[in-house]
Formats: C-alpha cells, sequence, structure tokens
C-alpha cells in the first residue's frame, strides 16, 4: 500500500493490521516517533493524520492509507511543527527527552486548533502524553510562549 | 548504586585494582599515541581530530539529567572555548572511565556526576590550555605571559593568534605541563549562568539516537518471553504455530524463557502468541502482597523488642509501624539492548547506567578480552537506576549467542513492569523518646525487607574482579559477596537517610534486617532515602505537634550546630509564605532531607474537598542547597522533574503481587503523573561556594512526607503508609 508521511510517498508491503508506528519505524527508517507503551496510554508515538493527532502505537496502518501523516521529522512542511520545537529548545523543556516527540505533536495539534489555549484547554490536550522527567511545567510554559508568537507571519513555509 | 560500604568491600576483596583515575602522564603516554599524526588525545576526555573539531568525550549517561550539557562546560570553562565549540561523542566503555564514587566502574548513578567530574574536568581544560599557550609561546618566540587563550585560539598580545587545531601537531610532542592553576570562581565565564541545553535540537526534532533506534546491517529483532510468575523456569515449548508467521525466524530457548527473531517487531509479537509455553513453576514465587506486608511488619517489630528495653519501650512517646510498597521506574523508553557478534568481537549498543559492568558481563559470556567487547552508549529515555541492572544486556548477549546474528532485543511495556528491579517494600517500627527539653532523646528504629546491595552485588562484585579469575569463580564470590552485604545490619542502600540523618538525636538505635521474597530488587531514583525520609519526616512532624513545637523550629532545635540546614529551613520558611493563613480547605505540609550531599527542603500545599474525601497538590516551593551550582536552569529541572517523579510515587505508586506475579502491566495499572496532576512548582537554590552535589535525586525524599504532613492537618490523622490514600 502507499502511504504519505511528510509529504513523500512510501510504498509499504505489510499486514493491514501492523500499527503504524512500526511501519514509521521499521519500514521508513522515521525513528522520531517513539514506541513506550503499545497500548495507546502515553502517548510517546503521537503522529498527525490528517492534521489529528493520533496514537500510532494502536493505529493499523491501514487506517493511515490515503492519509496525510506528518510526524515529528515532518518541520520542513509544517511551520508550526517547527515553530513548537524551536520554542521547546527555548525553554530548556527537555530532559532525557525520549517523550517529547510525541507531546511536540500533541502540542501543535492542539495550537492549529486553538491558537490561544488557555491552561485548561492545556491540560485537556496534553492528558495524554507522559513524561517520567516531569517536564510538564516547561511543556506548559513552552505551549504558551509558542502560542504567543502566533499568528504565523503570512506565506511562512 | 551505594557508596561507602562498596568502596569497603571492594577495597577488601580485590585489593588495589580500583582506582579512580587521574590525568596523569602513564594515561596521557597511552591516549597520545594517535591513530593518525592529525588525531591527538591528550587526555581521556578530548580529542581533536584531524578535520580540526574539538571533540569531548562524555564519560557518563546521558539520561535526561543534563550531563551532556554540563560535563563539557567545565572542560571548556578552562580550555577557553565555548562549549558549543565541542562536539560531544559518548564515551566507549573503558577502565578509565571508572567512577570513584561507584567502586571505580563506569557507572552513571548515585547522583554522582558532576561531584566527581568538578575538579578533574576543569583540570583536564586547563592542562591543555596551558599546552597550547606553551607550544604558541614558543613557536612565537615570546614570552609566556605574553599569550593568552580566547575561544580556541591562542593571541598574542601583538594581535598574532593560532588556533588550537594549529598548535595540536606540535603540541602533542610536548610534555604536559606539571602545576596548573583553576580559575578563581569570580572569574567564571559559564559556570554558574544558564546556557540552553545542546542536546534540545537534537531531541525535539527526532534525531536523538536512543538505544531503540540504532539501526545496523542485518539486524533481526528479537524478543525475550519468560514467564509473569517470578522464579519460574522454562519447561518447554511449541512453536510450529508460531513459526509459521512470515518473518519469524528462529524461536529458541535461551536459559529460563524463549526468544523469538523475527525480521520485524510485530511479527515476533503475533508469533509471541501463536507460541505454546509450558512454565516448570515448582520452584516459583508464591507471595502475595499481603503476606508479604505481614511478614516484613512482624520482622521489624521483632527487631525493635531487641533494640529497646522493654521499660524503653513502654515510656516511648511515639510507636509506630509503616510499611513501604515495591515501586516500578517505568522509564519511558522501554529496556533493549542491540548486539553484534563474530569470533573475535562483541559489538554492544545499550541505553545503560553501567557500560563497565556490561562490557565485563559481556565478555565472561562471550570469553573474550575486555578490549573485544565495544560498548556504545546511547542517548537513554529515563534510567531512574532501572539502567544499572545489566540483566538486559545478559539476555541480548546470549541471544545473540544462540541464533548467532546481530539481534535487537525489544521489551515491551507489559515485561518492563513484570520484571523490573523494583524499589523494594520495606516495614519500619519504630519508638520515639522525647527527652524533657522537647529535644529527643531516643530513635529507635528497625527497618526490615529485601536487600538491594545483596541483590546487585551478585552481578557488580564479578565486574569488579581481574580478568584471570574463571567466570565461576567470579560467580561464587559474587553470590558470597551478596551474601555477606545481605546480612549487613547498616546496609547502605536500606539505611541510609537514618544512621547519617543530619538530626541531633541523643541516642539513636538502627537496624536493618534483610528479607528475601524472590521479587529483584534495585536502585530507584533515591534508593533508600525515598522511604526513609518518608518514616523519618512524617515522625519529625508528629513530635513537633507532641511537644507543641512549630514544625520548623522542631527541626532547628535539631540542626543546632549544622548551619547550612538551618539556612534551608530559614530561606524555606520566607519563600512558602509559611506564616501565611491559608484559605479553607488548604493546608501545608513540610520535609526536609540531605541525600548525596545535597540539602532539600519542601512545602507542599494542597486542597481537601469537602467531607475529605479526596485532596489535590496545588503548589510545592523547594530550596535547595547543593554547593554551587554549575547550570541553573538544568538544577531546577532536576529538582522539579524530581518532584514530580516523588508525586507519582506519593500518590499512586504501588506495585502489588499475587501468588508470585505482579499485577501491574502497563500505565493504567501503574498511572504517573500527567501534566494535569502536575501543581506549580517553585524551586530556589542557596548562593554556596561549596563543590558542588548531586541534584538528580535530592528533591525526591521530602515529597511524600511533605504531602503526608499537609493531610494531617485536614484530617488529624498519621499516614503511615504508602501511596497516600485518604
Amino acid at each position: 500500500m502507499d502511504l504519505e508521511i511528510n509529504r513523500q510517498r512510501f510504498a509499504i508491503d505489510v499486514p493491514a493490521d501492523t500499527p503504524l508506528l512500526w511501519v514509521l519505524r521499521e519500514e521508513c527508517a522515521l525513528s522520531g516517533t517513539k514506541f513506550s507503551c503499545g497500548k495507546g496510554l502515553c502517548g510517546a508515538c503521537t503522529v498527525h493524520i490528517n492534521g489529528q493527532p493520533m496514537r500510532s502505537c494502536v493505529t493499523p496502518v491501514s487506517a493511515a492509507a490515503r492519509s496525510s501523516i506528518t510526524t515529528i521529522e515532518g518541520a520542513a512542511n509544517d511551520p508550526l511543527l517547527r515553530l513548537v520545537q524551536e520554542t521547546w529548545i527555548e525553554e530548556d523543556v527537555v530532559q532525557c527527552g525520549y517523550c517529547q516527540p510525541g507531546q511536540i505533536m500533541a502540542a501543535t495539534a492542539l495550537l492549529r486548533q486553538n491558537p490561544k489555549p488557555d491552561d485548561n484547554a492545556i491540560d485537556a490536550a496534553m492528558a495524554g502524553n507522559l513524561c517520567r522527567c516531569g517536564t510538564y511545567p516547561r511543556i506548559r510554559a513552552a505551549i504558551h510562549k509558542a502560542a504567543a508568537k502566533l499568528p504565523l507571519p503570512k506565506g511562512a513555509r | 548504586m551505594d557508596r561507602r560500604r562498596f568502596l569497603e568491600l571492594s577495597s577488601a576483596a580485590v585489593g588495589g585494582l580500583l582506582l579512580g583515575f587521574e590525568l596523569t602522564p602513564a594515561v596521557l603516554a597511552d591516549e597520545a599515541s594517535p591513530k593518525a599524526a592529525q588525531d591527538w588525545a591528550p587526555n581521556a576526555w578530548i580529542r581533536i581530530d584531524a578535520a580540526g573539531a574539538l571533540v569531548f568525550i562524555l564519560d557518563k549517561t546521558e539520561m535526561g539529567q543534563g550531563v551532556y550539557a554540563t560535563l563539557p562546560l567545565l572542560l571548556a570553562e578552562e580550555l577557553e572555548v565555548d562549549p558549543e565549540q565541542l562536539r560531544v561523542e559518548f564515551a566507549p566503555a573503558d577502565k578509565k572511565y571508572g567512577n570513584p564514587k561507584n567502586a571505580g566502574l563506569q557507572i552513571t548513578g548515585a547522583s554522582t556526576s558532576l561531584a566527581v567530574s568538578y575538579e578533574p574536568l576543569r583540570r583536564a581544560g586547563a592542562v591543555l590550555r596551558e599546552l597550547l599557550r606553551e607550544t604558541a609561546a614558543e613557536r612565537w618566540q615570546a614570552a609566556l605571559a605574553d599569550c593568552s587563550a580566547q575561544k580556541g585560539q591562542i593571541l598574542h598580545k601583538d594581535g598574532r593568534r593560532l588556533s588550537y587545531f594549529e598548535l595540536a601537531e606540535a603540541a602533542s610532542r610536548r610534555t604536559l605541563p606539571k602545576h596548573v592553576s583553576l580559575k578563581a570562581p569570580q572569574d567564571f565565564r559559564l559556570i554558574g549562568k544558564s546556557r540552553l541545553r545542546p542536546d534540545s535540537p537534537l531531541k525535539v526534532r527526532g534525531q536523538a539516537v536512543f538505544g531503540l533506534d540504532i539501526s545496523i546491517p542485518d539486524l533481526r529483532v528479537a524478543i525475550y518471553i519468560r514467564s509473569p510468575r517470578l522464579g519460574a523456569k522454562l519447561a518447554s515449548f511449541r512453536a510450529e504455530k508460531a513459526k509459521s508467521i512470515p518473518g519469524v525466524e528462529d524461536i529458541v530457548a535461551v536459559d529460563q524463557g524463549v526468544a523469538i527473531i523475527a525480521k520485524r517487531y510485530w511479527q515476533a509479537r503475533q508469533a509471541e502468541e501463536a507460541l505454546d509455553i509450558t512454565w516448570d513453576e515448582t520452584k516459583a514465587g508464591d507471595f502475595d502482597s499481603a503476606a508479604i506486608y505481614e511478614h516484613v511488619l512482624h520482622r521489624s517489630q521483632e527487631r525493635l523488642a531487641t533494640l529497646s528495653s522493654e521499660e524503653e519501650l513502654q515510656k516511648a512517646d511515639i510507636k509506630a509501624t509503616y510499611t513501604l510498597p515495591f515501586l516500578a521506574h517505568a522509564a519511558m523508553e522501554p529496556i533493549n539492548c542491540t548486539v553484534r557478534l563474530s569470533p573475535e568481537l562483541c559489538e554492544i549498543w545499550a541505553p545503560t547506567q553501567s557500560p563497565g559492568i556490561a562490557q565485563s558481563l559481556a565478555a565472561d559470556l562471550t570469553k573474550l578480552r575486555l578490549e573485544q567487547v565495544k560498548v556504545t552508549t546511547t542517548f537513554i529515555g529515563g534510567g531512574f537506576g532501572r539502567r544499572l541492572a545489566q540483566d538486559f544486556i545478559e539476555q541480548a548477549v546470549r541471544i545473540a549467542q544462540t541464533v548467532q546474528k546481530p539481534i535487537k532485543l525489544i521489551w515491551s511495556r507489559e515485561e518492563d513492569f513484570q520484571h523490573d528491579f523494583y524499589r523494594p517494600t520495606a516495614a519500619h517500627a519504630l519508638a520515639i523518646t522525647l527527652g524533657p527539653d522537647g529535644h529527643i532523646a531516643h530513635w529507635s528504629h528497625a527497618i526490615a525487607g529485601p536487600s538491594i546491595t545483596a541483590n546487585s552485588y551478585k552481578k557488580i562484585v564479578p565486574a569488579l574482579l581481574p580478568r584471570w579469575i574463571p567466570h565461576e569463580v567470579k560467580d561464587s564470590v559474587g553470590d558470597f559477596a551478596a551474601g555477606y552485604m545481605g546480612r549487613k545490619s547498616r546496609d547502605p542502600a536500606a539505611t541510609e537517610g537514618t544512621l547519617d540523618s543530619p538530626y541531633s538525636w541523643q541516642k539513636r538505635d538502627i537496624y536493618f534486617d534483610a528479607v528475601d521474597y524472590g521479587v529483584p530488587v534495585g536502585y530507584w531514583r533515591s534508593v533508600g532515602h525515598s522511604g526513609n525520609a518518608f518514616v523519618i519526616e512524617t515522625l519529625m512532624d508528629e513530635l513537633a505537634f507532641k511537644a507543641g513545637i512549630d514544625p520548623f523550629v522542631f527541626r532547628h532545635m535539631h540542626l543546632e550546630k549544622n548551619q547550612r540546614a538551618q539556612r534551608v529551613l530559614d530561606e524555606l520558611r520566607k519563600r512558602s509564605a509559611w506564616e501565611q493563613a491559608l484559605p479553607k480547605g488548604r493546608f501545608r505540609g513540610l520535609a526536609f532531607h540531605e541525600s548525596f550531599g545535597t540539602l532539600c527542603a519542601e512545602v507542599v500545599e494542597i486542597s481537601v474537598s469537602e467531607g475529605s474525601q479526596s485532596f489535590r497538590v496545588e503548589r510545592v516551593t523547594a530550596v535547595v542547597d547543593c554547593g554551587r551550582v554549575v547550570q541553573p536552569n538544568i538544577a531546577t529541572a532536576q529538582i522539579s522533574g524530581g518532584i514530580v517523579f516523588g508525586l507519582s510515587a506519593a500518590l499512586w505508586g504501588d506495585i502489588t503481587l499475587t501468588a508470585g506475579r505482579v499485577n501491574q502491566t502497563n500505565f493504567h495499572t501503574y498511572p504517573i503523573a500527567r501534566m494535569s496532576d502536575t501543581p506549580p512548582i517553585e524551586v530556589h537554590f542557596l548562593d554556596s561556594e561549596a563543590e558542588p552535589t548531586g541534584l538528580g535525586e535530592p528533591g525526591v525524599p521530602p515529597l511524600a512526607p511533605a504531602i503526608a504532613n499537609a493531610l494531617f492537618g485536614a484530617t488529624k490523622r498519621r499516614f503511615r503508609s504508602l501511596p497516600l490514600t485518604l
């Protein structure tokens, strides 16, 4: 089957029920999306499917065919994702960094849908993304800071 | 890792083998024999490569605590380069990177990284800087005093300049300066001033290579199936159906489990479902949590009766017993390890906190020499002590040996929860007597529980022994050491924070009894302090209340000669607005604890619902004295992260067993704090000229007792077990 990932076409030959996560990591060499719980409980594997944040570890690859998939590696074509990544760096958010691709994908989806989220909206949108290092206070600060930089300048790519 | 006792034992058992290494001419001579004349490694931590790059070799594992930022910065401070001019590489396993505070083994643990690196890395930078100055002065036939170092160049006062790279070849032929002086703190350019973390760009773009991201040619995925019942052995298995799944290549018995090797992870997991395994449970554990608690409590009470006379027990002001649960590490990156074997070489890529132990373990298994085992440490997705145990390295090497293919062993989250090395359960029994002045006259304290030291020495001690000793002999020495340590009443991993508590109890009797339930136990962020601080600090609060003294004042009274501790408490009293009345339904609690050389006090503010059905942590204020703060931004993150880690344990942390099986399987049954559970956290550091001490762990211990003390305000009940429930 064909997949569109970060605006690139991938021809994949795997069983239809293979989780998208493993297709990204093992077939497409996109290892930025992380495996952690395997049951959709922690958010480390979050990617965007047609702009929606999805848990790739419990999404069969067949459900993502004929869709537009964006991963943490897709910032070149996604100015908002790039902005969120840059803000993460400015706010010194990361510790071990393992959950951060998922956190960033969840935050980007939130900001796309709600460019000025308050703390409650952030809590709700980020509740499914666990961080064992406890970087939450800085994640919150980074989301507010990224929101303050919106809207993106016209023509940003 | 445990420290003092470990060093004692290792020097006794192993003689002069364990030497922390210094920058000595011998080490340098060894290092200064470069592959090519252009590649030059003047010491163990820096290399000037043929292309002119300054490469910093990081000998500690980066697991979030920020060594990737702070350690290069220490060297850069004296070498007179910007940290960004250094390219960071992870050190291979090599005994020259032994950690003097961890028995000379190459281990990242016990919050020691900054403390052990602070002086040596600055000195290494200074020695190289002086060497480069001397080289330039000679080339220019100039006075040394006219040559200064700046941003990777030596400058002459007349404006001439040479880069370090241009000087490297000539410098490599010179003798190193013997005496260098280090900067006075007022001259620091870098130390004490926050810079952005250099690992962020890699991590936010998904480019950081964790163990799970290792990719080498012809790599296969391996999964390793063991019985969820602890101690069960493999009896037999039927693999016909599983083997027919596309991509599955091998299904083999390895030790007491079954390894499935496939091209892809998902194929291997499909095969697991089709696999039919029979376990031999005749010697398996059959404990239930309730039985363990009952037993361990009984042991602590028995011991208490021997520590104090009947009369003393009678007149004690407080008699109390506590029970603490097993806890899981639950690091976000699942356990994994990649191995490639050839007859002459064993290559390991692993997210490990103990590359030194991994190397010696693999050498023993493969019967190769130490130099033939190459261990590459990756970024690691959370350590918290879990990756000190090298069980997964052993499994991966054994699997690679069996199937003779390069493999990446990947555990599932379920396997991670069910085969952890848990923070041990413990029971504490205490009898405490106050003197007439309100001062604690007698602190009598019996602790019982599984011993981490006994568990881990089995694997650590063999790594300390000379290479010529046969594997089997090493194992029995390990078992002996473990048995010996397990009988120790002062096992440091169990008693830390009690025997050495800074409080001036007039008389203290503290005793630890090791009890083994066949549950693997290990080092968990803050180790023994995690439970001991809960017991001590909730009791200090209770005693203060009994004596009718403010909890800050009561602690002060017991720290009368400890000015550092008093400053921490005074600052926290101010920062937490302790005197200020709280609105209805809000309560505060205080706890203070010293661990890993760092003092940390926390005030927690909670809200309690009408009718005290539930509570929420609303705010945490922490004050810390960790000596000099090298990178304030990272230091704050470590304490704040420790508080969130402590919050998860205080509210939900509970690994339970039924018939020898761990009940928890994933984050739905072992919850950890989410963003919505995390309160605002304020962290303040005291100014200090003292050498830096650890920050990875000390934020954890005070959190649970501070919450429990706040809950007393709300409920008038004392809490003697964790997790905290109303």
